[in-house]
């Protein structure tokens, strides 16, 4: 059953043809339901949806690229891009002409993450993120943007939200 | 701020699905944002606010 509905997937389709520029590859890790309970394993909610969810959306533009890592099976990605150990992750990346296709090739830093799945209001941050990867479009001011880019420590930002 | 520099990552982290990450960082409203795990803005602010929680995270003086 599709998470969008037709309105909202043709709105979608306008947004990304009039808005996008670079390709967008959403990178999500995640594993795969068991039906067994694994004690130790820290149980992830909503990974049973995260997969579809991200297919889904991105059909709705050929400027929108999918890579799954499962985190059992490919103890590397979940290495690179898990946060803290939390399923499921979509980590959004602008893609360049040039890169390779789809491996395991960059780590997160510098990235945007989607940590749990960005449902009710928080899609609308992940389509405007999307839009902003692509564009690199940003509404800080020169100033803030000098300085930030002038930095040489790392910079973590966890951004809590809810759905509501 | 992700975009501008690859030394800064962004989490955007659904606070339901994670009580216990929530509660380390005691979550009662949101958005709350958590730089370097020890500076807390709680709502949204003005970019001078969050660059000014930023610098103290990195060790330097508010502006």
């Amino acid at each position: 059953m599709p998470f969008l509905s037709e309105a909202d997937q043709d709105q979608l389709r306008t947004i990304f043809a009039e808005q996008l520029d670079r390709t967008v590859r959403l990178r999500l890790l995640t594993r795969p339901q068991s039906k067994l309970y694994i004690p130790g394993q820290q149980r992830c909610a909503s990974c049973a949806e995260a997969e579809p969810f991200v297919r889904e959306l991105a059909t709705l533009s050929d400027k929108l690229q999918v890579v799954v890592h499962n985190a059992t099976d490919e103890p590397e990605a979940a290495r690179l891009y898990s946060a803290q150990g939390l399923l499921p992750v979509i980590q959004l990346e602008p893609v360049a002409a040039d890169d390779p296709p789809a491996e395991v090739e960059t780590r997160s830093a510098g990235a945007i993450r989607f940590v749990g799945l960005p449902a009710g209001y928080e899609f609308s941050t992940l389509v405007a993120d999307i839009v902003d990867i692509s564009t690199g479009h940003t509404d800080l001011s020169a100033a803030a943007q000098t300085e930030l880019r002038a930095l040489d420590q790392d910079l973590h930002l966890q951004v809590f939200v809810t759905p509501t | 701020m992700a975009l501008l520099n690859r030394r800064i990552t962004a989490d955007v982290i659904e606070a339901n699905e994670f009580p216990e990450l929530s509660q380390r960082f005691d979550v009662m409203g949101v958005p709350k944002t958590v730089i370097n795990a020890t500076q807390e803005i709680v709502g949204a602010q003005p970019e001078a606010r969050v660059l000014a929680a930023v610098r103290i995270a990195l060790g330097g003086q508010p502006a």
